[in-house]
Protein backbone atom coordinates (compact mmCIF):
# COMPACT_ATOMS: atom_id res chain seq x y z
CA UNK A 1 0.00 0.00 0.00
CA UNK A 2 2.61 2.73 0.85
CA UNK A 3 4.79 1.50 -2.36
CA UNK A 4 1.73 2.19 -4.24
CA UNK A 5 1.50 5.35 -2.50
CA UNK A 6 4.63 6.11 -3.03
CA UNK A 7 4.21 5.63 -6.72
CA UNK A 8 1.33 7.75 -7.25
CA UNK A 9 3.19 10.55 -5.07
CA UNK A 10 5.32 10.11 -7.82
CA UNK A 11 3.60 9.89 -10.77
CA UNK A 12 2.11 13.29 -9.52
CA UNK A 13 5.17 15.50 -9.08
CA UNK A 14 6.20 14.15 -12.58
CA UNK A 15 2.86 15.43 -14.08
CA UNK A 16 3.76 18.45 -12.28
CA UNK A 17 7.26 18.74 -13.40
CA UNK A 18 5.87 17.86 -16.89
CA UNK A 19 3.45 20.55 -16.51
CA UNK A 20 5.80 23.04 -15.32
CA UNK A 21 8.52 22.37 -17.95
CA UNK A 22 5.63 22.62 -20.71
CA UNK A 23 4.32 25.85 -19.31
CA UNK A 24 8.38 27.35 -19.62
CA UNK A 25 8.93 25.45 -22.62
CA UNK A 26 6.70 27.66 -24.40
CA UNK A 27 8.08 31.17 -24.50
CA UNK A 28 6.31 33.91 -25.71
CA UNK A 29 8.54 34.91 -29.13
CA UNK A 30 8.62 39.08 -29.47
CA UNK A 31 10.09 39.64 -32.76
CA UNK A 32 12.40 42.93 -32.30
CA UNK A 33 13.98 45.16 -35.14
CA UNK A 34 16.41 46.09 -33.28
CA UNK A 35 20.00 44.41 -31.31
CA UNK A 36 20.38 45.48 -28.31
CA UNK A 37 17.75 48.59 -26.97
CA UNK A 38 17.69 51.23 -28.61
CA UNK A 39 17.81 54.61 -27.09
CA UNK A 40 14.37 55.73 -28.20
CA UNK A 41 11.00 54.52 -25.81
CA UNK A 42 10.82 51.90 -27.93
CA UNK A 43 13.36 49.81 -25.88
CA UNK A 44 10.63 49.67 -23.30
CA UNK A 45 10.63 46.06 -24.64
CA UNK A 46 13.72 44.77 -23.92
CA UNK A 47 13.89 46.58 -20.40
CA UNK A 48 10.78 45.08 -19.34
CA UNK A 49 12.41 41.26 -19.74
CA UNK A 50 15.23 43.11 -18.17
CA UNK A 51 13.42 44.25 -15.06
CA UNK A 52 11.27 41.77 -14.59
CA UNK A 53 7.74 43.22 -16.16
CA UNK A 54 6.85 40.05 -18.16
CA UNK A 55 7.67 37.94 -15.69
CA UNK A 56 5.36 39.56 -12.74
CA UNK A 57 3.09 39.75 -15.47
CA UNK A 58 3.80 35.95 -15.83
CA UNK A 59 4.70 35.77 -19.22
CA UNK A 60 8.34 34.24 -20.40
CA UNK A 61 9.11 36.77 -23.22
CA UNK A 62 12.22 35.67 -25.42
CA UNK A 63 13.22 37.92 -27.99
CA UNK A 64 13.96 37.18 -31.67
CA UNK A 65 16.03 40.00 -32.89
CA UNK A 66 15.91 40.83 -37.04
CA UNK A 67 17.03 43.58 -38.97
CA UNK A 68 14.06 45.04 -40.64
CA UNK A 69 10.52 44.83 -40.55
CA UNK A 70 9.81 43.03 -43.90
CA UNK A 71 11.89 40.07 -41.98
CA UNK A 72 10.16 40.47 -38.91
CA UNK A 73 6.54 40.56 -40.91
CA UNK A 74 7.76 37.39 -42.68
CA UNK A 75 9.37 35.39 -39.78
CA UNK A 76 5.29 36.38 -38.06
CA UNK A 77 3.73 35.07 -40.86
CA UNK A 78 5.85 32.07 -40.87
CA UNK A 79 5.24 31.11 -37.18
CA UNK A 80 8.64 31.98 -36.36
CA UNK A 81 7.24 34.71 -33.28
CA UNK A 82 3.96 35.34 -31.53
CA UNK A 83 4.48 39.37 -31.28
CA UNK A 84 6.66 41.68 -34.17
CA UNK A 85 7.25 45.51 -33.74
CA UNK A 86 6.89 46.39 -36.94
CA UNK A 87 6.35 49.43 -38.75
CA UNK A 88 2.38 50.65 -39.71
CA UNK A 89 3.48 51.61 -43.19
CA UNK A 90 4.47 47.43 -43.65
CA UNK A 91 1.09 46.50 -41.51
CA UNK A 92 -0.84 48.83 -44.05
CA UNK A 93 0.71 47.09 -47.09
CA UNK A 94 -0.46 43.58 -46.10
CA UNK A 95 -3.87 44.60 -45.74
CA UNK A 96 -3.80 46.12 -48.77
CA UNK A 97 -2.61 43.14 -50.12
CA UNK A 98 -5.21 40.92 -48.77
CA UNK A 99 -3.34 39.66 -45.79
CA UNK A 100 -5.06 40.62 -42.88
CA UNK A 101 -4.44 38.62 -40.02
CA UNK A 102 -2.57 40.25 -38.88
CA UNK A 103 -3.82 43.03 -35.86
CA UNK A 104 -1.88 46.24 -34.01
CA UNK A 105 -2.92 45.25 -30.33
CA UNK A 106 -0.16 47.91 -28.43
CA UNK A 107 2.18 50.36 -29.63
CA UNK A 108 5.03 50.96 -26.82
CA UNK A 109 6.37 54.13 -28.60
CA UNK A 110 4.11 55.30 -31.29
CA UNK A 111 6.37 57.47 -32.91
CA UNK A 112 10.27 57.29 -33.14
CA UNK A 113 11.82 60.69 -32.77
CA UNK A 114 12.77 61.62 -35.73
CA UNK A 115 15.14 64.58 -36.15
CA UNK A 116 16.77 66.68 -39.73
CA UNK A 117 20.68 66.80 -38.72
CA UNK A 118 22.38 68.13 -41.34
CA UNK A 119 26.06 70.04 -41.85
CA UNK A 120 26.32 73.11 -40.21
CA UNK A 121 26.98 75.08 -43.25
CA UNK A 122 23.40 75.34 -43.62
CA UNK A 123 21.46 77.60 -41.86
CA UNK A 124 17.84 76.46 -42.54
CA UNK A 125 16.20 74.37 -44.42
CA UNK A 126 15.48 76.63 -47.44
CA UNK A 127 19.40 76.40 -47.94
CA UNK A 128 18.99 72.79 -48.22
CA UNK A 129 17.28 73.32 -51.89
CA UNK A 130 19.70 71.89 -54.74
CA UNK A 131 22.08 70.51 -51.98
CA UNK A 132 21.82 66.48 -51.03
CA UNK A 133 19.35 64.33 -49.06
CA UNK A 134 20.09 61.39 -47.56
CA UNK A 135 16.57 58.97 -47.35
CA UNK A 136 16.37 54.85 -46.51
CA UNK A 137 14.72 54.91 -49.98
CA UNK A 138 12.41 56.70 -52.25
CA UNK A 139 8.58 55.91 -50.54
CA UNK A 140 10.07 54.33 -47.85
CA UNK A 141 8.39 55.79 -44.16
CA UNK A 142 11.48 58.60 -43.56
CA UNK A 143 11.23 59.50 -46.89
CA UNK A 144 7.21 59.98 -46.76
CA UNK A 145 7.64 61.93 -43.36
CA UNK A 146 10.90 63.89 -44.14
CA UNK A 147 9.14 65.13 -47.36
CA UNK A 148 6.13 66.07 -45.21
CA UNK A 149 8.69 68.53 -42.90
CA UNK A 150 10.25 69.58 -45.01
CA UNK A 151 7.38 70.71 -47.14
CA UNK A 152 6.29 72.16 -43.97
CA UNK A 153 9.76 74.44 -44.02
CA UNK A 154 8.32 75.44 -47.40
CA UNK A 155 11.19 73.43 -49.20
CA UNK A 156 9.62 70.62 -52.02
CA UNK A 157 11.51 67.23 -51.94
CA UNK A 158 12.17 67.35 -55.54
CA UNK A 159 13.91 70.71 -54.96
CA UNK A 160 16.91 68.28 -53.28
CA UNK A 161 19.28 65.49 -54.36
CA UNK A 162 17.85 63.05 -52.94
CA UNK A 163 20.48 60.20 -52.42
CA UNK A 164 19.01 56.46 -51.48
CA UNK A 165 21.29 54.95 -48.55
CA UNK A 166 19.49 52.37 -46.77
CA UNK A 167 19.58 51.97 -42.60
CA UNK A 168 19.77 55.33 -40.40
CA UNK A 169 23.12 54.42 -39.04
CA UNK A 170 24.26 53.90 -43.02
CA UNK A 171 22.89 57.78 -43.50
CA UNK A 172 24.05 58.97 -40.24
CA UNK A 173 27.92 57.74 -41.70
CA UNK A 174 27.48 59.26 -45.08
CA UNK A 175 26.61 62.64 -43.18
CA UNK A 176 29.16 62.19 -40.66
CA UNK A 177 31.72 61.50 -43.97
CA UNK A 178 30.59 64.43 -45.56
CA UNK A 179 28.53 62.32 -48.39
CA UNK A 180 24.99 63.87 -47.99
CA UNK A 181 24.20 67.28 -46.92
CA UNK A 182 21.25 65.93 -44.41
CA UNK A 183 19.14 63.43 -43.37
CA UNK A 184 16.76 62.21 -41.05
CA UNK A 185 17.46 59.96 -38.04
CA UNK A 186 16.35 58.85 -34.75
CA UNK A 187 17.49 60.91 -31.71
CA UNK A 188 18.77 57.50 -30.69
CA UNK A 189 21.43 57.38 -33.77
CA UNK A 190 22.04 61.14 -33.63
CA UNK A 191 23.10 60.41 -29.86
CA UNK A 192 24.96 57.59 -30.66
CA UNK A 193 26.96 59.20 -33.13
CA UNK A 194 30.61 59.68 -31.55
CA UNK A 195 32.10 62.78 -33.38
CA UNK A 196 29.44 65.47 -34.19
CA UNK A 197 31.62 67.91 -35.56
CA UNK A 198 30.52 70.18 -38.14
CA UNK A 199 27.12 68.82 -37.87
CA UNK A 200 23.81 70.37 -36.37
CA UNK A 201 20.31 69.86 -35.80
CA UNK A 202 18.53 71.80 -38.22
CA UNK A 203 14.99 70.21 -37.32
CA UNK A 204 14.75 68.67 -33.54
CA UNK A 205 12.40 66.04 -32.84
CA UNK A 206 9.59 68.17 -31.51
CA UNK A 207 9.40 70.12 -34.68
CA UNK A 208 9.24 67.03 -36.74
CA UNK A 209 6.72 65.90 -35.12
CA UNK A 210 4.51 68.93 -34.99
CA UNK A 211 5.14 68.87 -38.86
CA UNK A 212 4.50 64.83 -39.55
CA UNK A 213 2.42 63.62 -36.15
CA UNK A 214 1.65 60.20 -37.34
CA UNK A 215 2.24 56.33 -35.17
CA UNK A 216 5.10 54.85 -36.99
CA UNK A 217 5.75 51.68 -34.93
CA UNK A 218 3.13 49.21 -33.56
CA UNK A 219 3.15 45.35 -31.95
CA UNK A 220 0.98 42.63 -34.22
CA UNK A 221 0.21 40.09 -33.76
CA UNK A 222 -1.46 37.09 -35.93
CA UNK A 223 -5.26 36.66 -35.26
CA UNK A 224 -4.30 32.93 -34.95
CA UNK A 225 -2.48 34.73 -31.76
CA UNK A 226 -4.91 36.45 -30.71
CA UNK A 227 -7.38 33.48 -30.40
CA UNK A 228 -4.91 30.71 -29.08
CA UNK A 229 -2.46 32.99 -26.89
CA UNK A 230 -4.73 36.06 -25.92
CA UNK A 231 -3.50 35.89 -22.07
CA UNK A 232 -0.09 35.89 -22.94
CA UNK A 233 -0.58 38.99 -25.39
CA UNK A 234 -3.06 40.96 -22.54
CA UNK A 235 -0.10 39.99 -19.88
CA UNK A 236 2.59 41.37 -22.55
CA UNK A 237 0.70 44.49 -23.34
CA UNK A 238 0.28 45.24 -19.56
CA UNK A 239 3.92 44.87 -19.23
CA UNK A 240 4.64 47.32 -21.30
CA UNK A 241 2.00 49.60 -20.30
CA UNK A 242 3.16 49.19 -16.41
CA UNK A 243 6.95 49.61 -17.51
CA UNK A 244 5.88 52.91 -20.15
CA UNK A 245 3.93 54.81 -17.06
CA UNK A 246 7.28 53.86 -14.28
CA UNK A 247 9.61 55.65 -16.89
CA UNK A 248 6.74 58.29 -17.48
CA UNK A 249 6.86 58.67 -13.51
CA UNK A 250 10.70 58.60 -13.16
CA UNK A 251 13.23 59.58 -16.42
CA UNK A 252 16.06 58.87 -14.45
CA UNK A 253 14.79 54.98 -14.72
CA UNK A 254 15.27 54.30 -17.98
CA UNK A 255 18.37 56.24 -18.44
CA UNK A 256 19.42 54.19 -15.44
CA UNK A 257 18.57 51.02 -17.18
CA UNK A 258 19.87 52.04 -19.92
CA UNK A 259 22.99 52.93 -19.24
CA UNK A 260 24.78 49.66 -19.42
CA UNK A 261 23.87 49.06 -23.21
CA UNK A 262 25.50 52.61 -23.67
CA UNK A 263 29.18 52.96 -22.98
CA UNK A 264 29.69 55.26 -25.90
CA UNK A 265 27.23 58.13 -23.78
CA UNK A 266 27.87 59.64 -20.45
CA UNK A 267 25.27 59.72 -17.59
CA UNK A 268 24.57 63.07 -18.30
CA UNK A 269 23.80 62.74 -21.86
CA UNK A 270 21.34 59.54 -21.31
CA UNK A 271 19.35 61.59 -18.39
CA UNK A 272 19.28 64.44 -20.53
CA UNK A 273 17.81 62.54 -23.20
CA UNK A 274 15.06 60.29 -20.81
CA UNK A 275 13.69 63.60 -19.50
CA UNK A 276 13.46 64.73 -23.39
CA UNK A 277 11.00 61.50 -23.90
CA UNK A 278 8.78 63.23 -21.29
CA UNK A 279 4.90 62.59 -23.26
CA UNK A 280 6.49 59.91 -25.14
CA UNK A 281 5.34 57.01 -23.01
CA UNK A 282 2.49 54.83 -23.96
CA UNK A 283 1.25 55.27 -20.46
CA UNK A 284 -2.11 53.80 -21.97
CA UNK A 285 -1.13 51.76 -24.94
CA UNK A 286 -0.63 53.77 -27.30
CA UNK A 287 -3.40 53.32 -29.56
CA UNK A 288 -5.64 55.67 -30.26
CA UNK A 289 -8.35 55.81 -32.78
CA UNK A 290 -7.90 59.43 -34.37
CA UNK A 291 -4.01 59.37 -34.34
CA UNK A 292 -4.18 56.07 -35.81
CA UNK A 293 -6.65 57.08 -38.56
CA UNK A 294 -4.66 60.39 -39.25
CA UNK A 295 -1.84 58.03 -39.77
CA UNK A 296 -3.95 55.43 -42.40
CA UNK A 297 -4.96 57.79 -43.85
CA UNK A 298 -1.46 60.08 -44.54
CA UNK A 299 0.16 56.52 -45.43
CA UNK A 300 -2.42 55.59 -47.87
CA UNK A 301 -2.02 59.06 -49.48
CA UNK A 302 1.89 58.43 -49.79
CA UNK A 303 3.13 57.09 -53.31
CA UNK A 304 3.56 53.17 -52.35
CA UNK A 305 -0.16 53.26 -52.06
CA UNK A 306 -1.16 54.90 -55.00
CA UNK A 307 -4.13 53.72 -56.52
CA UNK A 308 -5.37 51.31 -53.38
CA UNK A 309 -9.13 50.63 -52.36
CA UNK A 310 -9.72 52.60 -48.64
CA UNK A 311 -9.65 50.44 -45.30
CA UNK A 312 -11.34 49.68 -42.67
CA UNK A 313 -9.06 50.86 -39.20
CA UNK A 314 -10.52 47.72 -37.62
CA UNK A 315 -9.60 45.03 -40.06
CA UNK A 316 -5.74 45.87 -38.61
CA UNK A 317 -6.24 47.74 -34.68
CA UNK A 318 -8.06 45.01 -32.28
CA UNK A 319 -8.51 47.84 -29.33
CA UNK A 320 -9.88 45.09 -27.33
CA UNK A 321 -6.69 44.18 -25.78
CA UNK A 322 -5.22 47.45 -24.66
CA UNK A 323 -8.91 47.91 -23.48
CA UNK A 324 -9.06 45.16 -21.37
CA UNK A 325 -5.31 46.02 -19.59
CA UNK A 326 -6.95 49.49 -18.84
CA UNK A 327 -9.77 48.37 -17.61
CA UNK A 328 -7.88 46.43 -15.12
CA UNK A 329 -4.58 48.53 -14.06
CA UNK A 330 -7.13 52.22 -14.88
CA UNK A 331 -6.23 55.36 -17.22
CA UNK A 332 -3.01 56.98 -16.57
CA UNK A 333 -3.15 60.57 -17.21
CA UNK A 334 -1.06 62.23 -20.01
CA UNK A 335 -0.74 63.04 -23.77
CA UNK A 336 -1.47 59.17 -24.58
CA UNK A 337 -4.99 59.32 -25.10
CA UNK A 338 -6.71 55.94 -25.55
CA UNK A 339 -9.45 57.61 -27.60
CA UNK A 340 -11.69 55.15 -29.06
CA UNK B 1 61.16 35.03 -47.87
CA UNK B 2 57.41 34.76 -48.53
CA UNK B 3 56.95 35.10 -44.81
CA UNK B 4 59.34 38.42 -44.60
CA UNK B 5 57.69 39.72 -47.71
CA UNK B 6 54.01 39.18 -46.05
CA UNK B 7 54.77 40.37 -42.58
CA UNK B 8 56.12 43.55 -44.49
CA UNK B 9 53.11 44.00 -46.10
CA UNK B 10 51.02 44.02 -42.92
CA UNK B 11 53.06 46.12 -41.41
CA UNK B 12 52.93 48.75 -44.71
CA UNK B 13 49.17 48.13 -44.24
CA UNK B 14 48.72 48.38 -40.19
CA UNK B 15 50.82 51.95 -41.01
CA UNK B 16 48.25 52.89 -44.07
CA UNK B 17 45.86 52.16 -41.28
CA UNK B 18 47.55 54.23 -38.83
CA UNK B 19 47.41 57.29 -41.42
CA UNK B 20 44.40 57.22 -42.68
CA UNK B 21 42.42 56.51 -38.75
CA UNK B 22 44.29 59.78 -38.00
CA UNK B 23 43.11 61.57 -41.08
CA UNK B 24 39.27 60.97 -40.86
CA UNK B 25 36.17 60.74 -38.99
CA UNK B 26 36.17 58.31 -35.63
CA UNK B 27 32.63 57.85 -36.77
CA UNK B 28 34.32 56.20 -39.42
CA UNK B 29 37.66 54.30 -39.20
CA UNK B 30 39.20 53.72 -35.92
CA UNK B 31 43.07 53.58 -35.66
CA UNK B 32 44.97 50.23 -34.68
CA UNK B 33 45.25 50.80 -30.99
CA UNK B 34 41.89 51.67 -30.52
CA UNK B 35 40.77 48.37 -32.40
CA UNK B 36 43.61 46.44 -30.00
CA UNK B 37 41.52 47.61 -26.87
CA UNK B 38 38.30 46.75 -28.68
CA UNK B 39 39.67 43.32 -28.77
CA UNK B 40 40.87 42.94 -25.51
CA UNK B 41 37.48 44.33 -24.34
CA UNK B 42 35.46 41.89 -26.51
CA UNK B 43 37.98 38.53 -25.54
CA UNK B 44 37.27 39.06 -21.66
CA UNK B 45 33.45 39.93 -21.83
CA UNK B 46 33.66 36.66 -23.91
CA UNK B 47 31.17 37.90 -26.37
CA UNK B 48 33.28 37.60 -29.27
CA UNK B 49 33.78 33.56 -28.29
CA UNK B 50 30.69 33.11 -27.69
CA UNK B 51 29.42 34.98 -31.64
CA UNK B 52 32.69 32.90 -33.15
CA UNK B 53 30.80 29.89 -31.69
CA UNK B 54 27.75 30.50 -33.38
CA UNK B 55 29.05 31.45 -36.75
CA UNK B 56 31.87 28.51 -36.84
CA UNK B 57 28.67 26.54 -36.31
CA UNK B 58 26.61 27.99 -38.92
CA UNK B 59 29.68 28.18 -41.70
CA UNK B 60 31.03 24.85 -41.33
CA UNK B 61 27.48 22.86 -40.79
CA UNK B 62 26.62 24.49 -44.17
CA UNK B 63 30.04 24.24 -45.67
CA UNK B 64 30.49 20.31 -44.66
CA UNK B 65 26.77 19.62 -46.05
CA UNK B 66 27.78 21.62 -49.33
CA UNK B 67 31.04 19.68 -49.85
CA UNK B 68 29.28 16.10 -48.68
CA UNK B 69 26.48 17.42 -51.77
CA UNK B 70 28.80 19.42 -54.44
CA UNK B 71 31.89 16.78 -54.19
CA UNK B 72 29.75 13.33 -55.33
CA UNK B 73 27.01 15.39 -57.42
CA UNK B 74 29.62 16.72 -59.91
CA UNK B 75 31.47 13.65 -60.04
CA UNK B 76 28.44 12.15 -60.84
CA UNK B 77 27.04 14.50 -63.00
CA UNK B 78 30.96 14.13 -64.38
CA UNK B 79 31.09 10.76 -65.04
CA UNK B 80 27.36 10.44 -66.26
CA UNK B 81 27.52 12.63 -69.33
CA UNK B 82 23.49 12.46 -69.76
CA UNK B 83 22.70 13.69 -66.43
CA UNK B 84 25.36 16.05 -66.34
CA UNK B 85 24.15 17.43 -69.69
CA UNK B 86 20.32 17.61 -67.95
CA UNK B 87 21.69 19.14 -64.87
CA UNK B 88 24.17 21.37 -66.05
CA UNK B 89 21.68 24.20 -66.77
CA UNK B 90 19.64 24.33 -63.85
CA UNK B 91 22.79 24.10 -61.91
CA UNK B 92 24.59 27.88 -63.95
CA UNK B 93 20.88 29.02 -63.44
CA UNK B 94 21.11 28.25 -59.62
CA UNK B 95 24.77 29.53 -59.58
CA UNK B 96 23.31 32.77 -60.64
CA UNK B 97 20.99 33.66 -58.93
CA UNK B 98 21.94 35.99 -55.26
CA UNK B 99 21.35 33.88 -52.92
CA UNK B 100 19.86 36.54 -50.65
CA UNK B 101 16.75 36.20 -53.55
CA UNK B 102 15.76 32.96 -51.92
CA UNK B 103 15.86 34.15 -47.55
CA UNK B 104 12.41 35.34 -47.62
CA UNK B 105 11.44 31.50 -48.72
CA UNK B 106 13.69 30.45 -46.84
CA UNK B 107 12.71 31.76 -43.55
CA UNK B 108 8.87 30.79 -44.64
CA UNK B 109 10.20 27.07 -45.08
CA UNK B 110 13.07 26.63 -42.33
CA UNK B 111 12.20 29.55 -39.78
CA UNK B 112 15.10 31.92 -38.83
CA UNK B 113 16.91 29.49 -36.57
CA UNK B 114 20.35 27.81 -36.96
CA UNK B 115 18.59 25.40 -39.70
CA UNK B 116 18.08 28.19 -42.50
CA UNK B 117 21.13 29.94 -41.41
CA UNK B 118 23.10 26.43 -42.11
CA UNK B 119 20.83 25.91 -45.62
CA UNK B 120 21.98 29.33 -46.79
CA UNK B 121 25.55 28.85 -46.63
CA UNK B 122 25.08 25.64 -47.83
CA UNK B 123 23.19 27.05 -50.97
CA UNK B 124 26.15 29.33 -51.39
CA UNK B 125 29.12 26.94 -51.20
CA UNK B 126 27.88 24.32 -52.80
CA UNK B 127 27.65 25.81 -56.20
CA UNK B 128 31.89 27.00 -56.89
CA UNK B 129 32.18 22.87 -55.38
CA UNK B 130 29.55 21.25 -57.90
CA UNK B 131 30.61 23.52 -60.83
CA UNK B 132 34.54 23.18 -60.24
CA UNK B 133 34.05 18.85 -59.50
CA UNK B 134 32.33 18.72 -62.12
CA UNK B 135 34.74 20.63 -64.96
CA UNK B 136 37.59 18.85 -63.11
CA UNK B 137 36.24 15.25 -64.09
CA UNK B 138 35.26 16.93 -68.00
CA UNK B 139 39.06 18.16 -68.14
CA UNK B 140 40.72 14.76 -67.82
CA UNK B 141 43.75 13.96 -69.67
CA UNK B 142 42.10 12.12 -72.87
CA UNK B 143 45.46 10.94 -74.08
CA UNK B 144 46.34 9.05 -70.41
CA UNK B 145 42.57 8.11 -71.01
CA UNK B 146 43.41 6.52 -74.55
CA UNK B 147 47.03 4.95 -73.33
CA UNK B 148 44.66 3.16 -70.66
CA UNK B 149 42.20 1.61 -73.09
CA UNK B 150 44.83 0.80 -75.02
CA UNK B 151 46.54 -1.64 -72.52
CA UNK B 152 43.29 -2.88 -71.51
CA UNK B 153 42.11 -0.84 -68.63
CA UNK B 154 38.11 -1.41 -67.29
CA UNK B 155 36.04 1.66 -67.25
CA UNK B 156 36.04 2.16 -63.69
CA UNK B 157 39.67 1.40 -63.28
CA UNK B 158 40.17 4.81 -65.96
CA UNK B 159 37.40 6.37 -63.86
CA UNK B 160 39.10 5.65 -60.42
CA UNK B 161 42.95 5.71 -61.47
CA UNK B 162 42.83 8.34 -64.05
CA UNK B 163 39.92 10.99 -64.00
CA UNK B 164 39.17 11.34 -60.64
CA UNK B 165 42.78 11.92 -59.67
CA UNK B 166 42.71 14.09 -62.41
CA UNK B 167 39.93 16.32 -60.86
CA UNK B 168 41.39 17.19 -57.24
CA UNK B 169 43.06 20.05 -58.54
CA UNK B 170 39.77 21.17 -59.43
CA UNK B 171 37.70 20.04 -56.41
CA UNK B 172 40.03 21.79 -54.23
CA UNK B 173 40.02 25.08 -55.79
CA UNK B 174 35.90 24.68 -55.87
CA UNK B 175 36.34 23.63 -52.33
CA UNK B 176 38.13 27.17 -51.74
CA UNK B 177 36.05 29.21 -53.91
CA UNK B 178 33.46 27.64 -52.01
CA UNK B 179 35.15 28.38 -48.65
CA UNK B 180 34.71 32.45 -48.79
CA UNK B 181 31.65 32.46 -50.03
CA UNK B 182 30.26 30.25 -47.49
CA UNK B 183 31.98 32.39 -45.21
CA UNK B 184 30.30 35.53 -46.77
CA UNK B 185 27.08 33.84 -46.33
CA UNK B 186 27.30 33.10 -42.85
CA UNK B 187 26.96 37.08 -42.32
CA UNK B 188 24.36 37.15 -44.74
CA UNK B 189 22.22 34.59 -42.96
CA UNK B 190 23.11 36.10 -39.58
CA UNK B 191 22.32 39.45 -41.01
CA UNK B 192 18.90 38.31 -42.54
CA UNK B 193 17.42 35.84 -40.23
CA UNK B 194 17.50 35.77 -36.78
CA UNK B 195 20.40 38.22 -35.85
CA UNK B 196 23.53 36.61 -34.11
CA UNK B 197 26.79 35.17 -34.33
CA UNK B 198 29.63 38.34 -36.07
CA UNK B 199 26.61 38.85 -38.33
CA UNK B 200 25.14 39.92 -35.72
CA UNK B 201 27.94 41.60 -34.14
CA UNK B 202 28.70 43.43 -37.55
CA UNK B 203 25.13 44.91 -37.45
CA UNK B 204 25.05 45.75 -33.81
CA UNK B 205 28.60 47.70 -33.81
CA UNK B 206 27.84 49.00 -37.37
CA UNK B 207 24.31 50.53 -35.71
CA UNK B 208 25.83 52.20 -33.12
CA UNK B 209 29.01 53.82 -34.56
CA UNK B 210 31.17 51.71 -32.23
CA UNK B 211 33.76 51.37 -35.15
CA UNK B 212 36.80 49.60 -32.85
CA UNK B 213 34.42 46.82 -32.61
CA UNK B 214 33.14 46.83 -35.85
CA UNK B 215 36.96 46.34 -36.86
CA UNK B 216 37.37 43.40 -34.51
CA UNK B 217 34.77 41.55 -36.09
CA UNK B 218 35.85 42.32 -39.61
CA UNK B 219 39.44 41.21 -38.44
CA UNK B 220 38.49 37.80 -37.21
CA UNK B 221 36.14 36.79 -40.25
CA UNK B 222 39.29 37.53 -42.03
CA UNK B 223 41.36 35.27 -40.24
CA UNK B 224 38.56 32.74 -40.10
CA UNK B 225 38.78 33.10 -44.29
CA UNK B 226 42.37 32.83 -43.92
CA UNK B 227 42.71 29.68 -41.84
CA UNK B 228 40.20 27.97 -43.98
CA UNK B 229 41.81 28.90 -47.41
CA UNK B 230 45.23 28.04 -46.09
CA UNK B 231 44.21 24.88 -44.30
CA UNK B 232 42.55 23.95 -47.94
CA UNK B 233 45.88 25.08 -49.87
CA UNK B 234 47.37 22.98 -47.38
CA UNK B 235 45.54 19.70 -48.50
CA UNK B 236 45.61 20.79 -52.03
CA UNK B 237 49.40 20.69 -52.19
CA UNK B 238 49.31 17.25 -50.31
CA UNK B 239 46.99 15.48 -52.28
CA UNK B 240 48.51 16.85 -55.77
CA UNK B 241 52.29 15.84 -54.67
CA UNK B 242 51.71 12.69 -57.09
CA UNK B 243 51.39 15.22 -59.89
CA UNK B 244 54.43 17.56 -59.25
CA UNK B 245 56.59 14.27 -58.53
CA UNK B 246 54.96 12.84 -62.32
Amino acid sequence: MKTIGFFSRAIIVLIALGWSAGVKAEPFRLIVTHLEPPLVPNSVMDLAVELGYFEREGVAVEFVRVQQTPIAVAALLAGEGDMANIGVDALLQLQVQGVGSLKAVTSPNKSLPFLIAAQDSFASPADLAGHSFGVGRIGSLDYSLSSRVMASKGVAMDAMNVVTLGQPSVRAQSLAAGQVDATTMSIGTWMSLPDKTGLSVMIPPDDYYAAAPVVNKVNAVTQETLDKRRADVVAVVRALTRISRDFSADPDLWSKAMAPYTPQMNADALAELGQSFAGGWSVNGGLNRSELQFTQDWVLATDDFKGVAPINLDTWVDFSVADEVLAEIGVAPGLDSPAR
Amino acid sequence: MIGVCRIGLLLCLLLLWAVAAGLTSNNVLPGPQDTLYAAQRLLAGGKLAIALGDSLTVYLGGYLVAAAVGVPLGILMGGVRLLGKTLEVYVFALAATPRVAFIPLIIVLLGLGVEAKVFIVFLGALMPILINTYAGVLAADEELIEMARSVGASRWRIFTRIILPGAVPFVIVGMRLGATIGLINTVVAELYTAVNGLGGLLALYGNTFRMAEYFVVVLTLSIVGVIVTESLRYLEQRVSRWRRMS
